[in-house]
C-alpha cells in the first residue's frame, strides 16, 4: 500500500512537473497566464494570454510548435483575451466548443490576473489625416501612444499612458505631453458566446464617457450579431489644462454580420444613431488575412453619404525587449480609416484605445482559424 | 528556317508562369499608361510612384505646369477584386489646387488565364467624382507565352469613351449623376480638365529575356509608348520609358504580402528548419 502511494506521489509530481514545463517553455515565449488543466489521461487544455500577435491562430501555431518536444499529449487551447477565455479550439484541427462551467472553474481558481502576467508597454502611433483641402494640402497630427494595461481582477483591466506629440498641422493642440486615452475596461463572458465589453474613461475622437458593447457570437457560425452603444462628451486635455463638456451623445448602433464562405470576407449591415448623433447605416466587406484587415464602407445617415476604407494591422517589429517582468512592443491592432467625404463626419464611431469587439471575435472564429491553418 | 522559328516561339513549349507582376504608372498591372489583365496574388500589397513629364501627363493641356508625381496603392481584397487609390499631386500647382485630384478605381478578374484562353479583367471607376480626370472603365484580355528566348506578355482592351461626374448645382446622387463623352468633355464642361485616358482601344506587351527584367511596348489609344523594366528584388520593380520617343518619365513599385505571419514566429519556423 505503501508503494502505492509512492507511487502516485510521484506520479503526481510527475505531472506537475510537466504542466510546469508547460507554463516555463511558452511564458518565455511571451505567453502569460499559462494554465494547464488536465482532462482524462491523453488530453490537456492549455489556458493562455498572448498579447504580441493579433491573430489567435498565430499564437496557437506558435504555441504547438513550442510544445513538440516538451509532452505529447493531444492538447486544447483556450486562448485568453483580456483575463477571459474566449473558447476551446482543438490543437489538431481547430475544432471549437464553448467554455464549460468545469472552464470557468477551473480558470477562476487558477487565474492569477496579477501574478501571471509582465508589465507590459505598448508603443503605438496616432495619425490622423484630411486631405483636398485647398490652403493646405495635408493637414495631419501624429502622435506617439506609449500605454500600458493592468489587470485588476478577472478581465478588469485598466489602461493608460502618455500621449507624445511629433506633428501637427491639424488642430489647435499644443505640442506638450499629456495623459493619452485611459480607460478601465471590463471584458466578459457570462453565457457561452454572448461577450461584453464595457469601459468608462476617455477615448479618441476627444471623447469620454461610457461605452458598451455587446456581441452574440457562437464561434463557429457564420453569423454574428452585436450592439455598440455609449453616453459620451467632449473634453480636451492638454498638458497644462483639462475640460470636459457635457455627456450628452448618446449613441447605439445595432449591426449583423455574416462570414461568406469564401475568401475569408465578412459582409456586416450596422444601423443606427452613430456618436455625432446621426441617423443611418453604414455596410462594411471586410477581408482578413491574419495579421492583416483591410475594409470597404459605404454609409449613409441624414447628415450626409460617405464610402472608403480601412485597414488594421499589427506594427513591426511586435516585441522589442522582453524579460521575466517586463516587456516592451508594438501594437498588436493599429487601424486606420479613411472617408472620402472629409466635410461632414457620417457613421463614425471613436477608437477605444483597444480593438473593438466585432474586430476582436472575427478573429476568433473557428471558420476563420481553419482556413488559415488549411 | 521560318519553321523552326515559328516552333520556338510557339506557346505551350514551356510551362506558362502566370507571375508577370509590372506594373503601369497607376500602379496597376500593366505596361506604361495601359493596365494589363495581370493578376498579383501572392503580393496584396502595391505602393508606386510615378513621375510623368508635363507634355505626356494625365492630365491636360499638355504643358509644364501639367508634370504630375502619382501616388499609387493596390490592394488585393481578394483573388478577384482589386481596389486602387491613386493621388496625383502636381508640385507646380499645389498652392492653387492642394492635394490634387484622388481617384479611386477596382479591378475585376473576369476569366483566370489558362493555357488556351486569356484572363479578363472589367476596370471601374465608381461615378461620383465632381471631377472625374483621371477615371476610366476597360475591358482587357492578356496572355502570357513563355518560349525558349524568354517571357512575352501580351494585353488588348477597349476603354469606354464615356465618362460619369457630378453636376454640384444639382441635388441628390442621380439627379446630379451626369454621362459624357471623354471627347467631348471639354466642350461640355470647359472648367475641366480634358480627359482622354484609355479612349478606345489599347493594347501593348512586354518581354522579359531575362528574369530580372524587361522591356515594354504599348499603344495607349494617343501614343506609342516604350520602356525597360528592372526588377531589383521580388519586391522591387523599376521602370523608365519614353513617350513617342519624346518625353521620359519613370515609375517604382514595390509589392508585399499581406497574409504573412508575425515576425516571432516566422523567425521560430525558419529556425527549426
Amino acid at each position: 500500500m505503501r508503494k502505492i502511494w509512492i507511487s502516485l506521489c510521484f506520479f503526481l509530481l510527475f505531472l506537475n512537473g510537466r504542466s510546469q514545463e508547460v507554463e516555463e517553455v511558452l511564458y518565455k515565449a511571451g505567453f502569460e497566464n499559462v494554465m494547464v488543466k488536465s482532462e482524462g489521461e491523453d488530453t490537456i487544455k492549455v489556458f493562455f494570454e498572448h498579447r504580441e500577435f493579433r491573430s489567435p491562430y498565430h499564437s496557437m501555431r506558435y504555441a504547438k510548435l513550442l510544445l513538440r518536444d516538451v509532452q505529447d499529449k493531444n492538447i486544447v487551447w483556450a486562448p485568453l483575451y483580456h483575463n477571459f477565455p474566449i473558447g476551446n479550439y482543438n490543437a489538431e484541427n481547430y475544432n471549437y466548443r464553448p467554455l464549460t462551467k468545469e472552464d470557468k472553474t477551473f480558470f477562476k481558481r487558477n487565474n492569477s490576473w496579477f501574478k501571471g502576467y509582465r508589465f507590459h508597454f505598448r508603443i503605438h502611433p496616432n495619425f490622423a489625416a484630411r486631405f483636398g483641402f485647398y490652403d493646405q494640402p495635408f493637414q495631419t497630427k501624429l502622435d506617439i501612444i506609449l500605454d500600458t494595461r493592468l489587470y485588476l481582477a478577472t478581465g478588469l483591466s485598466i489602461q493608460s499612458g502618455i500621449r507624445i506629440p511629433v506633428q501637427n498641422s491639424l488642430d489647435s493642440r499644443n505640442s506638450g505631453v499629456r495623459l493619452a486615452p485611459s480607460l478601465l475596461h471590463c471584458f466578459t463572458q457570462p453565457v457561452p458566446n454572448h461577450f461584453f465589453g464595457i469601459s468608462l474613461g476617455t477615448y479618441y475622437y476627444d471623447r469620454y464617457g461610457w461605452d458598451l458593447q455587446y456581441r452574440y457570437s457562437p464561434l463557429d457560425s457564420r453569423w454574428s450579431f452585436g450592439l455598440e452603444s455609449g453616453l459620451t462628451g467632449y473634453y480636451r486635455i492638454d498638458a497644462d489644462s483639462y475640460a470636459t463638456g457635457d455627456l450628452s451623445f448618446f449613441h447605439a448602433v445595432v449591426d449583423a454580420e455574416y462570414r461568406l464562405p469564401f475568401e475569408n470576407l465578412s459582409l456586416k449591415l450596422s444601423a443606427g444613431q452613430f456618436i455625432f448623433e446621426d441617423k443611418g447605416f453604414r455596410v462594411d466587406l471586410i477581408r482578413q488575412f491574419g495579421t492583416v484587415d483591410l475594409g470597404l464602407y459605404a454609409a449613409n445617415t441624414n447628415v450626409g453619404t460617405t464610402a472608403g476604407f480601412q485597414f488594421a494591422f499589427s506594427l513591426f517589429p511586435g516585441s522589442i525587449y522582453r524579460s521575466q517582468n517586463l516587456e516592451l512592443r508594438t501594437t498588436e491592432a493599429f487601424r486606420w480609416e479613411y472617408s472620402y467625404n472629409n466635410e461632414e463626419p457620417v457613421a463614425k464611431s471613436y477608437r477605444l484605445g483597444i480593438p473593438r469587439l466585432s474586430n476582436i471575435l472575427r478573429q476568433y472564429n473557428a471558420r476563420f482559424i481553419k482556413s488559415l491553418s488549411n | 528556317m521560318n519553321r523552326k522559328k515559328l516552333i520556338f516561339l510557339l506557346p505551350g513549349l514551356l510551362l506558362v508562369n502566370f507571375s508577370f507582376s509590372q506594373v503601369n504608372f497607376l500602379g496597376k498591372p500593366g505596361y506604361i499608361s495601359t493596365p494589363s489583365a495581370s493578376w498579383q496574388e501572392e503580393r496584396q500589397l502595391g505602393i508606386t510612384f510615378s513621375h510623368l513629364p508635363g507634355d505626356y501627363s494625365v492630365f491636360k493641356p499638355a504643358r509644364e505646369e501639367n508634370k504630375v508625381n502619382l501616388y499609387s496603392v493596390r490592394a488585393g481584397f481578394t483573388s478577384f477584386m482589386e481596389v486602387n487609390l491613386s493621388i496625383a499631386y502636381r508640385p507646380l500647382l499645389a498652392e492653387r489646387i492642394g492635394v490634387g485630384d484622388r481617384q479611386l478605381d477596382f479591378r475585376f478578374r473576369l476569366f483566370k488565364e489558362t493555357e488556351n484562353r486569356p484572363a479578363i479583367v472589367l476596370g471601374w471607376t465608381p461615378p461620383g467624382s465632381v471631377s472625374p480626370v483621371l477615371a476610366h472603365d476597360y475591358l482587357v484580355a492578356t496572355k502570357n507565352l513563355e518560349t525558349q528566348i524568354g517571357k512575352f506578355n501580351f494585353s488588348l482592351g477597349w476603354g469606354s469613351p464615356y465618362l460619369f461626374f457630378i453636376d454640384k448645382e444639382k441635388d441628390g446622387f442621380f439627379n446630379s449623376l451626369q454621362v459624357v463623352k471623354k471627347s467631348e468633355l471639354s466642350e461640355k464642361k470647359p472648367r475641366f480638365n480634358q480627359n482622354d485616358y484609355l479612349d478606345g482601344f489599347f493594347g501593348g506587351f512586354s518581354y522579359m529575356p531575362v528574369d530580372f527584367g524587361g522591356l515594354t511596348f504599348e499603344y495607349d489609344t494617343a501614343t506609342f509608348n516604350a520602356g525597360v523594366f528592372i526588377k531589383a528584388w521580388e519586391w522591387l520593380y523599376l521602370q523608365a520609358y519614353t513617350f513617342e520617343g519624346k518625353a521620359w518619365a519613370y515609375t517604382f513599385s514595390t509589392q508585399f504580402k499581406l497574409d504573412f505571419s508575425p515576425k516571432a514566429l516566422r523567425q521560430y519556423e525558419k529556425n527549426l528548419d
